[in-house]
């Protein structure tokens, strides 16, 4: 396995725990068990260390891991506002000769 | 001069590929290679078949195999392929070089392997082909009691099935509730609850720690962090991991979700080689994270994809926003992108609402409650994850809340949007509107 590969999926894993973690105390469950051996270090050193960094940094470091986002890809070009405006138009198309007449 | 497609896999990647290349380019020679006995089925249908909602397995099958002859698709059965030269253009079957001009990579995933001692014991359950499913499904009549190994969606329609034959099941997982790494336990709660009425025994929280036999070399049990469980069949419904040997040997880029590299075109490293399905990885449309795993409605369409662009067409496609959803228990479930649990995990803000609401009219029969939960991003408000549990339309609106989430639309656009009312299809109230109404209440906007 590619070091990148261990270390997201090491980081996945251990995230995921801490996230549970919070989540269960929120909802009044039964948190994951308390973590032993390795998992010290990922929960007790890694996690608190993640969130302490700022949003962006942890953006930049993700970006620089090899995968299919750093080829290209094009999100969908997004048109806005209603697909016909029929009635805006001939308004507009209304305005001048109304106030010329007026 | 008529270019020669190889398509390595048969599942929904392979297969869209097979047939999109053949349609960009009637005149091409495509030939598909699987290592099993039949192609174009519904591995997702297997469960409930298995639960005996499907009668028959043959409803799986969407094609006969004549109808690929007639299409121009040759497909060679249970033919492994056990190497690719990227430089030659060719790949090694039965220890013949077969040449290829374009080639697409399909070959899919594999279920994750429990690290414990006993995983070569008989009576172990992968479901995945259909004719081992075909197998399985007459010794589920001698079964009596069954351990489900993880809660993630395949183990969930398995639990369901199982309990619906009457087998006494135990779900064992090491996270704390249902499908965790997807969604939230307020939303998996009433799924659980529902297990519990129909006699499944839940052990979350438990680490699988050996898989037990007798002196037959037969599953009998499993030992647990939570004690030994007995059991004549254990189902392995852990993590889908891509199959990625083949194509990694042959010098194809992988990335760090485990999946090949591939950019919009499904064009992976290699000059000629597309790749589309569980063995790759795609961009998410929130996070630009990018992800393996997805749905076999992803599959097939990234098959398209790669299959018309091999063929010499033009095709994108698009960074995912992951729309899911199943059956589970008494209940629906599904979702779009982000959970709470999930943003929590990668440290993302959000802002949250919940609601519940009602599928119909409160007083048209079979009206069934559902419970909706949206995310937003706290400065714009747009949408990025959303949440469902309910007794019914719960996959239209996770498709839905896809494109919301797709298109940019702000949990403000979601409080006020319009909906269908008709007594046996809609209550006059929508519950997205009352969830996103819920988000902007909370946040005072």
């Amino acid at each position: 396995m590619a070091f990148t590969r261990w270390v997201r999926a090491v980081s996945e894993k251990q995230l995921m725990t801490a996230a549970q973690t919070k989540v269960a105390k929120r909802y009044g469950l039964e948190p994951p068990p308390r973590p032993s051996g390795g998992d010290l270090f990922w929960q007790w050193v890694y996690a608190p260390v993640f969130y302490a960094l700022p949003v962006g940094l942890r953006d930049r470091v993700a970006a620089t891991m090899p995968g299919s986002h750093r080829r290209t890809w094009h999100p969908a070009a997004q048109a806005s506002g209603p697909a016909a405006s029929l009635v805006r138009e001939q308004s507009a198309a209304k305005r001048p000769a109304e106030t010329a007449s007026g | 001069m008529v270019q020669r497609i190889i398509v390595v896999g048969g599942g929904a990647g392979g297969m869209g590929a097979a047939g999109a290349a053949k349609g960009t380019d009637p005149g091409a020679e495509v030939v598909v290679f699987t290592e099993y006995e039949d192609a174009a089925y519904s591995p997702c249908g297997i469960p409930y078949v298995h639960g005996k909602e499907i009668p028959d397995f043959e409803r799986l099958f969407m094609a006969t195999k004549q109808m690929y002859v007639d299409q121009g698709i040759d497909i060679r059965y249970e033919t492994a392929v056990t190497a690719i030269d990227v430089k030659a253009g060719t790949v090694t079957v039965d220890g013949r070089a077969e040449r290829y001009d374009r080639l697409v990579v399909a070959t899919g995933w594999d279920y994750a392997k429990p690290p414990v001692p006993g995983g070569d014991l008989s009576g172990i359950y992968e479901m995945k082909n259909i004719r081992r499913a075909m197998e399985w499904d007459k010794v589920f009549d001698t079964v009596r009691q069954a351990v489900v190994l993880e809660a993630g969606p395949l183990g969930l329609e398995i639990t369901t099935a199982l309990s619906h034959r009457g087998i006494e099941v135990h779900l064992v997982d090491p996270t704390p509730w249902a499908l965790s790494a997807a969604t939230d336990p307020d939303i998996a709660k009433p799924i659980e609850d529902s297990w519990v009425e129909m006699g499944v025994n839940l052990h979350f929280n438990t680490k699988l720690e050996s898989i037990l036999g007798d002196a037959d070399g037969a599953v009998r049990g499993v030992l647990t962090s939570d004690g030994k469980i007995d059991c004549d069949l254990l189902v392995n419904a852990t993590k889908k991991v891509p199959d990625t040997k083949l194509g990694a040997a042959a010098g194809l880029d992988v990335g760090s979700a485990g999946g090949f590299v591939v950019d919009e075109t499904m064009a992976t490293s290699a000059p000629r080689v597309w790749a589309a399905g569980d063995c790759i990885e795609v961009p998410h449309g929130v996070s630009n994270v990018p992800l393996q795993g997805l749905s076999g409605s992803h599959a097939y369409a990234q098959g398209k994809v790669a299959g018309v662009n091999a063929a010499g067409g033009k095709r994108a496609y698009q960074p995912v926003f992951v729309p899911w959803g199943l059956v589970a228990g008494r209940w629906m479930i599904g979702g779009v992108s982000f959970s709470e649990t999930l943003a929590t995990a990668l440290g993302i803000p959000f802002v949250m609402g919940v609601a519940q609401g009602i599928s119909r009219a409160r007083y048209y029969p079979d009206m069934k409650p559902i419970i909706v939960k949206l995310l937003g991003e706290p400065r714009t408000l747009k949408l990025i994850g959303a949440q469902m549990v309910g007794g019914e339309g719960i996959k239209e609106r996770a498709d839905f809340l896809a494109m919301a989430a797709r298109t940019g639309i702000t949990l403000r656009d979601l409080a006020t949007m319009e909906n269908v009312y008709s007594p046996p299809i809609g209550a006059l109230n929508e519950p997205i509107a009352l969830a996103a109404q819920n988000a902007l209440s909370r946040v005072g906007a």
